[in-house]
């Protein structure tokens, strides 16, 4: 096909299309086109509403498992590295601790019992994988 | 239609409704150019709704898809409509003429560019055109068919040799926007009668 007949079929659509923009061009006109169309606009509306209502909502609902199931793996990642931080025999604990800026959570040391250490841990590192995961997405 | 306040962006869903399925309309009634009048299949045994409740879902579901530089969400829903349109145009077996750069349409369309989501709907409803209609013809026929009925001569003059929107061509011929909203269903009326007089398909499936 010729430049010359590419333009005249794009001039044509874009007057074929420059229809539907105008039947579509304000709320008032769409209104005007849909009636003219033999549609009841007002059912269209709240029809549509609840439609685009439930929609919204399974979309929220999909989205937050999506989220779930990805924190609960971003948990599994922050357990097995904290286990294995445990497990390393050059582990010290105050390091971490100014390493990783939680002197307000160990606060009272003495009093917490290994396992409260590790769940402590686990949640600081879940939270951090989830920042840095969060951040590498944007 | 819709306003970003802060964090919060709240979308007028009555008028993204109201002026979407006005535009899925209106535009599937140029079916008779590439489809033929009594085509069963188009719609792909869909209503107009469901096209453009999949549209608005496909953006509920991945809004962070949507770039508000690109255009408004109303563009944004027009483009993955057309879209979604063509794409199903191009499974279609009896479909022998939907260019062939579509055929590669993927996702990656639709993120790549640079173009605003308006300027994109043109190429994608062109592609559902036949090439071997005889545009200049047409054109003749309805310059002809106009003649004499000065609103409609502006608009056809103003939308298909200049390229302009509605506003402009309001303001470019000094028109009202109802003398504009008549002189364009006039005008619709002729391209109609040009789609039955010129196209092979009319009678077709």
């Amino acid at each position: 096909m010729s430049k010359k007949t590419n333009q005249t079929k794009s001039d044509f659509v874009n007057l074929f299309l420059s229809t539907a923009e105008n039947d579509s061009s304000s709320k008032e006109a769409a209104k005007a086109f849909l009636a003219s169309e033999g549609v009841n606009t007002d059912k269209l509306i709240s029809e549509g509403l609840k439609r685009v209502k439930k929609m919204q909502m399974l979309a929220n609902a999909s989205r937050t498992e999506n989220e779930m199931q990805a924190a609960e793996t971003v948990k599994e990642e922050a357990t097995s590295w904290v286990d294995n931080l445990l497990a390393n025999i050059n582990f010290s604990l105050p390091e971490l601790v100014q390493k990783e800026e939680l002197s307000m959570s160990f606060r009272n040391v003495e009093n917490l019992s290994q396992d409260d250490i590790r769940n402590i841990l686990i949640r600081h590192f879940t939270l951090k994988f989830m920042n840095k995961r969060n951040n590498n997405e944007k | 239609m819709s306003t970003d306040t802060g964090n919060q962006t709240h979308i007028d869903w009555e008028e993204i409704i109201l002026r979407l399925t006005a535009f899925t309309r209106s535009w599937t009634r140029g079916k008779p150019w590439f489809r033929g009048e009594k085509t069963a299949t188009f719609l792909m045994g869909k209503e107009v709704e469901d096209y453009v409740y999949a549209a608005i879902g496909k953006y509920l579901e991945e809004p962070e898809k949507f770039d508000p530089g690109k255009g408004e969400l109303l563009e944004y829903l027009k483009y993955n409509l057309v879209r979604s349109f063509v794409a199903n145009d191009l499974r279609k077996k009896e479909n022998n003429q939907t260019d062939d750069i579509f055929a590669q349409d993927s996702e990656e369309d639709e993120e790549d560019g640079s173009s605003s989501y308006s300027e994109r709907v043109l190429p994608y409803t062109a592609a559902l055109f036949p090439d071997d209609i005889d545009y200049t013809a047409i054109k003749e026929f309805i310059e002809k068919e106009v003649q004499g009925d000065a609103d409609a001569e502006n608009i056809f003059l103003g939308i298909y040799t200049y390229g302009m929107k509605r506003r402009e061509v309001i303001e470019e011929f000094t028109m009202t926007a109802v003398a504009f909203d008549n002189g364009m269903r006039r005008l619709n009326t002729v391209i109609n009668r040009a789609a039955a007089h010129f196209n092979k398909n009319t009678q077709t499936v």
